[in-house]
């Protein structure tokens, strides 16, 4: 046991949560060393802002709106403004593989905008009703819904087969107008 | 209650996330999905799928030692500082090692902001970074600088760098023989159109990306560890990284989800069969 002990309060914050706290930073930012930061953050500004928290069961909800807004925060000066395209799957998608690797899965949330990224994450997390996603985020309850989905649908395109065996390194045709081979 | 496909489907996911009261938006989709021929194929795709992300994504391993870190980080400022514990020493000889220590640290100081005095500044500052992405590239002069340009190591299976086409910025400016800038286009193999965007080359010790800041010193040493990152407005997204004495900023106007096949694509995607 460390010579060095949080008050109470933080101290049961941070061993019942932490875990769940450094998944969602780290589905966040993609690192894991800024996942690391991101939970070190978020649990240093609940220490300063313990007295915040009403109620005890809604803490797990509260550290994920700090963690987010830690991120957001960090991340200011490079994500702004993106849009996602439309998800026009009008036909059946294509199942998803036999094995997606951490990687992959990572790499494609990270094309994701935040906004599409976070309601994804906790909804897949199962710890939040949709009512509770709505509210860490600070979006309509609608929002959330539609936000899942079209982050699904861009998540299957990108995640698919097909999609990563049309790229494969075998025979890939390459052309370009001043870079040439 | 009526629903089109596209909401039933969003009911039929939301599972247990569906709040109390919603169980007969959750009816009207089951009602829905078993009528309409479209969604009972669509429908166990979606599960299949969702089962898949269900189990991947909360699956991230926990750093050893984690909760320890986070304990102590915020432990209370009088728990941390234990002066009585501190060891006692001779007074005399804890000032000659002050003293040591205070002049060598003046030194280094001085020696490093003579160093930043002298050195010219680093330059690519971030909006000349942006710009690069939508310049008219026949604006530009022949590169001329005090670096060879070269192409990434992984871009060599793919590309052959023409001297002819490298530019770079005008002499008198602040990127002059600073930057060199090469359009590319590349089509993968299924797509109609060819995927267009400029490759931009700085010496590592002239780099610096944020406005504010020091360069990173964390820059990806590949290609293929960079991370995709947005530019401001739409303007599509880029990726950095350095290779020994050089940084590359690959930009891509189409946007990330066109930057991010097309490094995969080079880095050689893993057949999942």
């Amino acid at each position: 046991m460390s010579d060095l002990q949080p008050a109470p309060a933080i101290s049961l914050l941070i061993d019942e949560h932490y875990e769940f706290v450094y998944r969602y930073a780290y589905r966040l930012s993609g690192q894991q060393a800024d996942a690391e930061d991101l939970t070190q953050q978020t649990f240093l500004a609940a220490q300063q802002h313990v007295d915040r928290l009403r109620e005890p069961g809604a803490a797990r909800s509260w550290l994920c709106t700090i963690t987010r807004n830690s991120y957001l925060q960090s991340r200011r000066k490079v994500v702004e403004g993106l849009t996602v395209p439309e998800l026009l799957e009008t036909a059946v998608p294509a199942g998803p593989p036999e094995e997606i690797t951490d990687e992959e899965l990572q790499q494609a949330l990270q094309t994701l905008p935040e906004e599409f990224r976070s309601p994804l994450i906790l909804f897949y997390f199962r710890e939040f009703s949709y009512k509770q996603i709505a509210a860490c985020l600070d979006i309509p309850l609608g929002t959330v819904m539609s936000r899942i989905a079209r982050a699904k649908g861009l998540l299957r395109q990108r995640l698919s087969p097909e999609v990563s065996t049309a790229n494969s390194a075998a025979g890939m045709e390459s052309s370009t107008a001043l870079v040439k081979k | 209650m009526a629903m089109d496909c596209l909401e039933a489907l969003e009911w039929m996911d939301a599972g247990d996330a569906a709040d109390p009261g919603t169980e007969s938006c959750v009816q009207s989709a089951r009602e829905h999905v078993s009528s309409c021929a479209h969604c009972r194929q669509v429908w166990p795709i979606h599960a299949a799928w969702s089962q898949v992300l269900e189990v991947a994504l909360p699956a991230v391993p926990i750093p050893a030692g984690l909760r320890d870190r986070l304990q102590s980080a915020c432990a209370p400022a009088d728990i941390r500082s234990r002066p009585e514990q501190a060891p006692v020493r001779p007074a005399r000889r804890s000032r000659r090692v002050f003293w040591s220590v205070a002049l060598t640290a003046c030194l280094l100081l001085l020696a490093w902001g003579l160093r930043t005095v002298w050195m010219p500044l680093p330059s690519m500052p971030l909006p000349q970074m942006y710009a690069g992405v939508g310049i008219e590239i026949s604006t530009l002069p022949e590169f001329q600088g005090a670096f060879v340009p070269r192409l990434p190591s992984s871009w060599s299976s793919a590309f052959v760098l023409d001297r002819a086409f490298v530019r770079g910025y005008p002499e008198s400016g602040v990127l002059g023989g600073q930057v060199a800038i090469v359009p590319f286009q590349y089509t993968l193999r299924g797509g109609a159109d060819p995927l267009k965007g400029r490759l931009m080359m700085v010496p590592r010790d002239r780099f610096i990306l944020e406005a504010d800041a020091p360069t990173e010193p964390a820059l990806p040493p590949d290609f293929a560890a960079a991370e995709v990152r947005y530019l401001p407005g739409g303007r599509g997204a880029y990726l950095v990284w350095s290779e020994d004495d050089l940084v590359f900023v690959c930009l891509m106007a189409s946007g990330p989800a066109d930057l991010h096949r097309f490094q995969r694509s080079l880095t050689g995607s893993r057949s999942l069969t």
